[in-house]
């Protein structure tokens, strides 16, 4: 059984408290939120009995041994690496995720040769992995192109490179490949606004537009076509559509997907954890996308594109 | 009011039907547009004869050997070009020239010097002019109400999907050691028996050129702005011939406009075994207010049954009335001097815009399009 300890859970600890029910071989030890009361809060949710503000703080709470981490919200880099340097596992949000977390973490682990997961839920909603099994079994042929919309309300203050990164993930998990193009733009659209095109060897391509600009309260809208040489999939939530009609309008409901991403996701951090395996997203891919991501902002601030060069992006 | 219940009509030269004849067709489906005659140069080969004079049989006038004979001749209003690619801007100009308004198929030329000369030729003879196009399609004329409405409050980025499931021969990689290329004319010539001969001409063009005029159709309409710069990206993923040739058959196309806004394009001729009917094509609107996502193919009926084939669309399109709603249009422009849909200007931009696109590919850099 993997004792977890969950870091700045925020919304998503009630998601948690359901979808623990369902993986197997874990239990939530610990909650750390840098706000107290929503760190009791959840405590109470997901059945946890030692409660902190950090992860610092932990010693001082008593109570059960912990074995891994799992970080949604911001974290401190060298109270993580420190306990990733003393074996604990982490699974930590890729949108969080940046470069010197991702880098001293990585270092952290290896040594300590503890796992070192990041949490991308694209890579594990269930749409995505139909995706990904039909390209992986060759029904689809070669990758040529992936478009994928992504836009959410208004509030969403994440930067640009929390964005686009986990859709930057995507389409590298996906192309197997990091791309040698990269090209960024936002328009009028912008601030809550970046379209990213990306060539892949091979003339592969993809183009990511991430919005937080819809209405407050409007439900996020996601779309992810991959066209392949042999077969297409089109992960669309305009397909998954349903209509409520009242009397003046009828208004389009979506069915989703739910949390199974996050469950799927947390299972796989642990029977990697079990298995001593590779986890489905690892420090090294984070590293890419963070790179990817790192420069279509470049990209988007200079008006130009960036070609891989050996190894480093160079605008041109 | 439509323009139907003028009763007066335009006699129509259809000026080379070597492609697509759903374009004359479609202008005749309008009771003002008669057909008149059906041109062509002598000097054209004789599959190209063959497809006038069978055209001209269809609609019972004769077939004419000599355009500027059959135009002097026949008393015409109207001409509509479908011929190969490279010879739409030079018989659209003598079309112009003769005092004829203009309906042509797509692209509007190969070269953007062509497109000029048009664009010459029809403000000097103060005429008409119409690219084909697909803006009055149930959804899209749809969505212009929408965005006209204000719903979206102000526009601030468009996406177009266009992914057209049509074979193009044989699939990529399978050319033999010691197998010649495949040579785009004669394979072209050949697609006429399935109707994907859009590409028919001497050059061989990408689908970007070939296709790319509908999505930034819907653009051009649905935002009234210019494409100022393009970022492309394409290549020959699925299809021999355009391997062989050195022309794209699937492309990602980012567009910057005038005014901030900003869009992206996706268009491939994507294969049969990628989608049930023509093709996914989606617009994806996103405005200062509210979003809007449209399939282009509805109204559509979904239609099953044992021992379909197939290449028969699973989903039928409903209430189509495009080729109608074009040729009201182009009418009611030259009644009333007013503007066609798709007009000279919007047309060479459109061309001008797919040139920048293909040279952005080629240098893998942003190229500003040539105004």
């Amino acid at each position: 059984m993997l004792r977890l300890v969950l870091v700045n859970q925020g919304c998503y600890a009630s998601s948690y408290a359901d979808v623990l029910q369902r993986v197997s071989n874990a239990s939530v030890v610990a909650v750390v939120d840098s706000n107290p009361d929503a760190g009791r809060d959840a405590a109470g949710l997901l059945g946890a009995k030692r409660v902190a503000t950090s992860l610092n703080q932990l010693p001082q709470t008593g109570g059960p041994e912990f074995d891994a981490v799992v970080v949604h919200g911001s974290v401190i880099t060298s109270e993580a690496v420190d306990l990733a340097r003393s074996g604990k596992h982490f699974l930590v949000d890729l949108a969080i995720a940046e470069e010197r977390l991702v880098e001293q973490l990585n270092q952290a682990c290896k040594l300590s040769e503890a796992c070192l997961m990041f949490g991308q839920r694209h890579r594990f909603e269930q749409s995505l992995q139909v995706m990904k099994d039909r390209l992986s079994s060759g029904k689809l042929g070669a990758p040529g192109l992936l478009r994928v919309h992504r836009w959410k309300s208004a509030g969403d203050d994440r930067s640009l490179i929390q964005q686009v990164i986990c859709d930057v993930d995507l389409a590298n998990w996906l192309f197997e490949s990091v791309p040698d193009l990269i090209y960024a733009v936002a328009g009028s659209a912008g601030p809550g606004y970046v379209q990213v095109h990306l060539g892949f060897p091979g003339g592969g391509m993809a183009l990511i537009d991430c919005a937080t600009s819809l209405p407050d309260g409007s439900n996020p809208y996601s779309a992810v076509t991959l066209v392949g040489s042999t077969g297409a999939v089109y992960a669309d939530q305009h397909r998954n559509a349903q209509l409520l009609i009242g009397s003046e309008q009828t208004t389009a409901l979506s069915t989703g997907e739910g949390d199974r991403d996050l469950r799927d996701q947390l299972q796989e951090f642990v029977d990697a954890v079990e298995q001593k395996r590779e986890p489905g997203v690892t420090g090294t891919e984070a590293d890419a996308a963070l790179r990817v991501a790192r420069t279509a902002v470049q990209s988007l601030v200079a008006g130009q594109a960036a070609h891989l060069v050996g190894e480093t992006y160079e605008l041109v | 009011m439509s323009s139907s219940d003028n009763q007066s009509h335009f006699r129509v030269a259809v000026l080379s039907v070597v492609k697509h004849a759903y374009v004359p067709r479609g202008i005749f489906s309008h009771s003002r547009f008669v057909p008149a005659v059906v041109a062509d140069d002598a000097d054209q080969p004789d599959w190209v004869h063959e497809r006038n004079e069978k055209f001209a049989d269809e609609c019972g006038v004769p077939y004419v050997k000599d355009v500027e004979q059959a135009i002097a001749d026949y008393d015409v209003q109207a001409a509509v070009v479908s011929s190969q690619a490279e010879r739409h801007g030079s018989l659209a100009v003598r079309a112009a020239n003769a005092g004829l308004h203009v309906v042509q198929d797509k692209p509007m030329s190969t070269r953007l010097s062509e497109c000029d000369r048009v664009i010459e030729a029809v403000d000097r003879k103060g005429i008409k002019f119409m690219m084909w196009n697909r803006n009055f399609l149930p959804a899209l004329v749809h969505t212009r109400q929408i965005v006209r409405r204000g719903d979206l409050g102000q526009l601030k980025a468009l996406h177009v999907d266009f992914y057209f499931a049509k074979d193009a021969g044989p699939p990529i990689g399978s050319r033999q050691p010691g197998d010649p290329p495949i040579n785009w004319e004669e394979t072209l010539i050949a697609a006429h028996a399935t109707g994907a001969d859009g590409g028919l001409g001497r050059d061989p063009m990408g689908e970007l050129e070939i296709e790319g005029i509908y999505p930034l159709a819907y653009i051009q309409m649905l935002t009234g702005v210019q494409v100022q710069r393009v970022f492309a990206r394409t290549t020959a993923h699925f299809h021999q011939l355009c391997a062989d040739n050195q022309v794209d058959d699937l492309a990602t196309v980012t567009l910057e406009m005038e005014k901030g806004l900003v869009g992206s394009l996706c268009l491939g001729r994507i294969g049969n075994a990628s989608h049930p009917d023509i093709g996914e094509i989606k617009l994806h609107l996103l405005g200062s207010e509210r979003a809007l996502v449209i399939a282009e193919a509805r109204p559509e009926v979904g239609v099953y049954y044992r021992g379909q084939p197939d290449t028969e669309f699973r989903h039928v399109r409903l209430v189509d009335d495009n080729n109608w709603l074009l040729a009201d249009n182009f009418a009611r422009a030259i009644d009333t001097d007013g503007d066609t849909i798709l007009n000279a200007y919007q047309s060479r931009a459109i061309c001008a815009t797919v040139e920048a696109a293909v040279e952005s590919a080629r240098t893998g850099k942003p190229v500003e399009v040539s105004t």
